[in-house]
């Protein structure tokens, strides 16, 4: 039986941007791309509805149970820690203090400290991403919802690690360094509420019809 | 006949034989295959690389420009019949024979070669046509004397009577190329003349060539090369009695223009960017690279405040924009006065490497070792007082290469010492391209510190083995700094000074009212006494004005004047000093050796070499560890040649202010010592090996490796290595320097930072959030029900 027109289009795209997206992106985003494009030709037919043949939560667990944290950490780790460095130095000077950004580190009143890659909130961004995938597939999330509830998900944590990493600066550079144990409290204390916006979302959206 | 006699419009008749298409075959033969030839010569200069140029000066493009336009107005006037009466298409005609004639007879051998090869392939897709180029000269030829024939044929059944002109055209042919070898007699005459024996010819020849260096290229293009490159070095050996091959062709070029040889093609042609590196792997920097470029450079200091010590990294990465071809980053780096390399690190597979550091002769060989088989290395070794000489390789095609320097630098202090100056190294010479403000050197700063600098530092570690029971003790000195006095000032006045022209006349209008100073030039000729003598006391602005009267141009031998000034200096046992204003030396007319011997017997006098732009100086390479050298290029470099010579002047006689580290006993280390870092430990150890070293002595040799090669340190007897594996390591019988041992701006276990939470606890915050979602829905549906 011929699939139908619009997963041959699918793949076809698919497999035009991989190939002419190769000078310019890293081999692996493209192979997302031919990858998202072919998906649809292997599910099996179930009318004309989206959602129903490629569920997209399901898939996206499918893709973090893969490696992913370390493709994360390859590309979103140096921009994610520019991101809360930045948003940290610009919190820390609307209170007063005297902070100097030098690329990924900060100053704080003549005192360094760094945001390297731990620091980075990669963990942080993978668990609020599958939480926000896990949600999505319970409650049987459509593609529109399963995309919100990712975004959510997404500025929900960054945000949490941006208040975190300005905190921890705070304490550190002002006060006194912190124990590693300390370190890890103030990290829960700032994922919490990111994974609970998270689940308020959900059950927010799963009211709506 | 009478049809074709028939008279037309104008009253022109045809003429028989004048068909279509051998009317096409003269325009293409006669006009458009020259044009085509001197548009493929002026693009790819194909004939000039192989064989000779033949149109070297504008004069000669002209004449040839002027052969098809000649022809197409000759054709157009068979063609139309105009002007069949006047005497200038005579001239014309005339003139495009004559040019072409004489072209033909130069490139007769190419011609035929060309015919045949068009012969014999002209059926593989048309490719045999390329060997009418070489036979264009010719073909033009015969088809001027053809358009001759033919206008004076149309001019005789026009009923007209023949007009003359055609002697006049090829007389000014001839007159053209008189002109045209005059112009080039004059490069070859000053050639021949600059390369005798004899100095005053050879000065001569010199400044004749600068009038006209263009042509000298031409000349040096056209020397035992190819089919007449055997007459022309002939004939100038026929002028000059002197043979002439590609070393004098560089050293002629040098002294012409004070341009890098090496910048010069094996024919003759001045390059922008070098294609192929010969230098590879060597010790010399050469040229800059095609595609070779700093693409990052950062820099970051830490002072010990307790020595007044400064330690200084310096990040650099190498950008390779060829997509064939890997390459080698080479860069010769002026350290400040005193300062020594103590780590080098380099990036292999995104993990930064830390480097082994073992003799001179060890890294060397590890590194070509390696280099040879297209793996990662980089070396660092002296390559002159303050000088050191860094390699990596390979910049991979289209990739980058990321190396760490770090140097300690002693810190000049004020004289409260509640404050020191931060000075930071120079780039002296590379083989990369570096964009406009990237290098990121700051600009030499002050520091003031919290307290004021102790009397007395010093530097224990009872686990350090080479130091044991010892300690190392910085105090100032009690006695009074080292004062020349007399003083000889040695100014290049090749054109890479030129730039700096105001700078060097500023510093000699500062120097020291006190001592008698000696002014000498270089000059194409040599010199035999200074220029100016000024005694104690005497107006030194006269130095100044003594040297903006003379002119800075070409490239000048500086070994000669420095000898002379040495010598002169010699002959008297009080201290003096020579100080060398100079710009890049990239040509050397002797070693240095002769000038090292002498500064080596002549212990009263010092050298200090102040270079204020960029290049290389093999003069400094020559003299290596020679003693009593000194290289204040990195601040002359920083854009003040004054500062770098009154930084030099302040420290003649200077009482207390030059400090001495030395080794003693825990015992005698005083009470009021403060603690200081192993930096300090790392200053004494180069400073020591200046000391032991004598070169050409093994006993000292290996005395001086002894002692430095345990602080890891890069000075004239050892330098610094990174591999790509342990094996290679232990193959060379190399060990990496520990992570513990190495210098950092920032130690990593003291600076904080801001981890995230474990995986664990976020896993379980999750499970926490899921259980609290499912309670949450179960309520609901208890309560919907």
């Amino acid at each position: 039986m011929r699939p139908a027109t619009w997963k041959i289009l699918a793949a076809a795209v698919g497999l035009f941007l991989f190939h002419g997206l190769r000078p310019f992106l890293p081999l692996t985003l493209c192979g997302v791309f031919g990858l998202v494009g072919g998906l649809p030709l292997l599910l099996p037919e179930t009318g004309s509805r989206l959602s129903a043949a490629l569920p997209l939560p399901l898939v996206g667990l499918a893709v973090a149970m893969l490696p992913s944290l370390m493709i994360l950490d390859l590309f979103l780790g140096v921009p994610l820690r520019l991101l809360a460095t930045v948003a940290t130095a610009a919190l820390l000077r609307g209170t007063g203090l005297n902070v100097v950004r030098d690329g990924l580190a900060l100053v704080v009143d003549g005192s360094p400290v760094w945001v390297d890659a731990p620091c980075a909130g990669v963990q942080m961004l993978g668990t609020g991403i599958v939480l926000a995938l896990v949600l999505a597939q319970v409650f049987r999330f459509g593609w529109g919802r399963t995309c919100i509830m990712g975004l959510v998900g997404l500025v929900a944590v960054v945000a949490a690690n941006c208040a975190r990493v300005a905190t921890l600066t705070f304490y550190t550079a002002v006060v006194a360094p912190l124990s590693p144990a300390a370190h890890e409290f103030a990290g829960c204390c700032a994922l919490l509420p990111a994974l609970v916006v998270c689940a308020v979302s959900a059950i927010l959206l799963r009211k709506r019809p | 006949m009478e049809q074709q006699n028939e008279v037309r419009e104008e009253g022109v008749r045809p003429v028989a034989g004048w068909s279509g298409f051998r009317s096409c075959l003269l325009f293409l033969f006669g006009v458009v295959l020259p044009v085509a030839a001197l548009a493929v010569e002026w693009t790819t200069g194909i004939c000039s690389e192989t064989f000779l140029d033949p149109c070297p000066t504008f004069l000669l493009k002209g004449l040839i420009a002027a052969v098809p336009v000649c022809n197409l107005i000759v054709w157009l006037c068979c063609l139309n019949g105009w002007g069949l009466a006047r005497r200038c298409v005579r001239v014309f005609c005339g003139f495009s024979l004559g040019v072409a004639a004489v072209y033909t007879l130069l490139l007769l051998p190419q011609a035929f070669f060309g015919l045949l090869f068009c012969c014999l392939f002209f059926w593989y897709f048309g490719f045999g046509f390329i060997g009418l180029l070489p036979a264009a000269p010719f073909l033009a030829f015969l088809s001027a004397v053809v358009l001759k024939r033919r206008l004076a044929k149309r001019t005789a059944v026009q009923g007209l009577p023949p007009v003359k002109g055609l002697v006049w055209g090829v007389g000014l042919a001839g007159l053209a190329f008189a002109i045209a070898l005059a112009e080039l007699s004059v490069p070859l005459l000053g050639l021949a003349w600059a390369s005798s024996k004899e100095a005053e010819v050879s000065a001569r020849g010199v400044r004749l060539l600068r009038v006209y260096p263009e042509g000298a290229l031409w000349v040096t293009r056209a020397v035992g090369r190819g089919l007449y490159g055997p007459a022309v070095t002939g004939l100038l050996k026929a002028i000059s009695g002197e043979d002439f091959d590609r070393i004098e062709r560089d050293e002629v070029y040098y002294r012409v223009t004070g341009d890098d040889p090496s910048y010069l093609s094996w024919n003759g042609r001045r390059r922008h960017k070098l294609g192929w590196d010969v230098f590879q792997s060597g010790e010399k920097v050469g040229g800059v690279l095609e595609g070779l470029s700093l693409k990052g450079s950062s820099y970051s200091t830490t002072v010990d405040e307790a020595a007044g010590i400064g330690y200084a990294e310096w990040t650099m990465v190498f950008a390779n924009a060829k997509e064939w071809r890997q390459a080698e980053a080479r860069a010769r780096i002026a350290l400040p006065p005193g300062s020594v390399v103590s780590r080098v690190t380099l990036w292999v597979n995104g993990e930064e490497q830390e480097a082994a550091f073992g003799t001179r002769g060890q890294v060397r060989r590890a590194y070509e070792k390696v280099v040879a088989r297209r793996r990662d290395p980089v070396l660092v070794n002296t390559c002159g007082p303050d000088q050191v000489q860094v390699q990596c390789f390979p910049v991979p095609a289209k990739g980058e290469m990321k190396m760490r320097l770090g140097v300690t630098m002693p810190l000049e202090r004020t004289s409260d010492a509640r404050a020191v100056r931060l000075p930071a190294p120079a780039l002296l010479a590379c083989n990369f391209d570096v964009p406009d403000g990237l290098l990121g050197l700051p600009a030499p700063s002050a520091v003031t510190l919290e307290k004021p600098l102790p009397a007395v530092a010093v530097y224990r570690d009872a686990t350090f083995a080479p130091l044991g029971e010892n300690a190392i003790v910085q105090r100032r000195a009690t006695t009074s700094g080292w004062k020349p006095s007399r003083l000889a000032v040695v100014v290049d006045t090749s054109a890479g000074q030129e730039p700096v022209r105001d700078a060097v006349a500023a510093a000699l209008a500062q120097l020291p009212k006190e001592l008698p100073v000696d002014l000498w030039f270089t000059d194409d000729l040599p010199a035999k006494k200074p220029a100016l003598s000024l005694a104690a006391n005497e107006d030194k602005t006269r130095l100044a004005e003594a040297f903006r009267a003379v002119p800075c141009v070409g490239g000048r031998d500086n070994l000669q004047p420095l000898v002379a000034a040495l010598t002169a200096l010699a002959a008297s046992a009080e201290p003096a000093a020579i100080l060398w204003i100079h710009a890049p030396q990239p040509w050397t007319f002797q070693s240095a050796d002769v000038l090292a011997a002498q500064l080596v017997s002549a212990q009263q006098v010092r050298l200090y070499a102040c270079q204020a732009t960029r290049g290389a100086c093999n003069i400094l390479d020559d003299l290596g560890a020679t003693p009593r050298v000194y290289d204040v290029s990195a601040r002359a470099l920083e854009g003040d040649v004054a500062q770098a010579v009154q930084g030099v002047v302040a420290t003649w006689g200077a009482t207390g202010g030059e400090l001495v580290r030395e080794r003693v006993p825990a015992a005698e280390v005083p009470a009021d010592a403060v603690a200081a870092t192993k930096h300090l430990g790392r200053l004494w150890a180069a400073e020591s090996v200046r000391q032991t070293y004598r070169v050409g002595d093994p006993v000292s040799l290996k005395a001086a490796q002894e002692l430095v090669l345990p602080w890891n340190l890069v000075t004239p007897v050892s330098g610094a290595v990174v591999l790509e594996t342990q094996a290679q390591y232990k193959e060379n019988d190399l060990k990496q320097a520990k992570a513990e041992d190495v210098p950092t701006t920032q130690n990593a276990h003291s600076v904080p930072t801001t981890p995230e939470p474990s995986s664990v606890c976020a896993v379980l915050l999750m499970a926490l959030v899921l259980l609290g979602v499912f309670f949450h829905v179960r309520r609901r549906r208890v309560r919907v029900a």
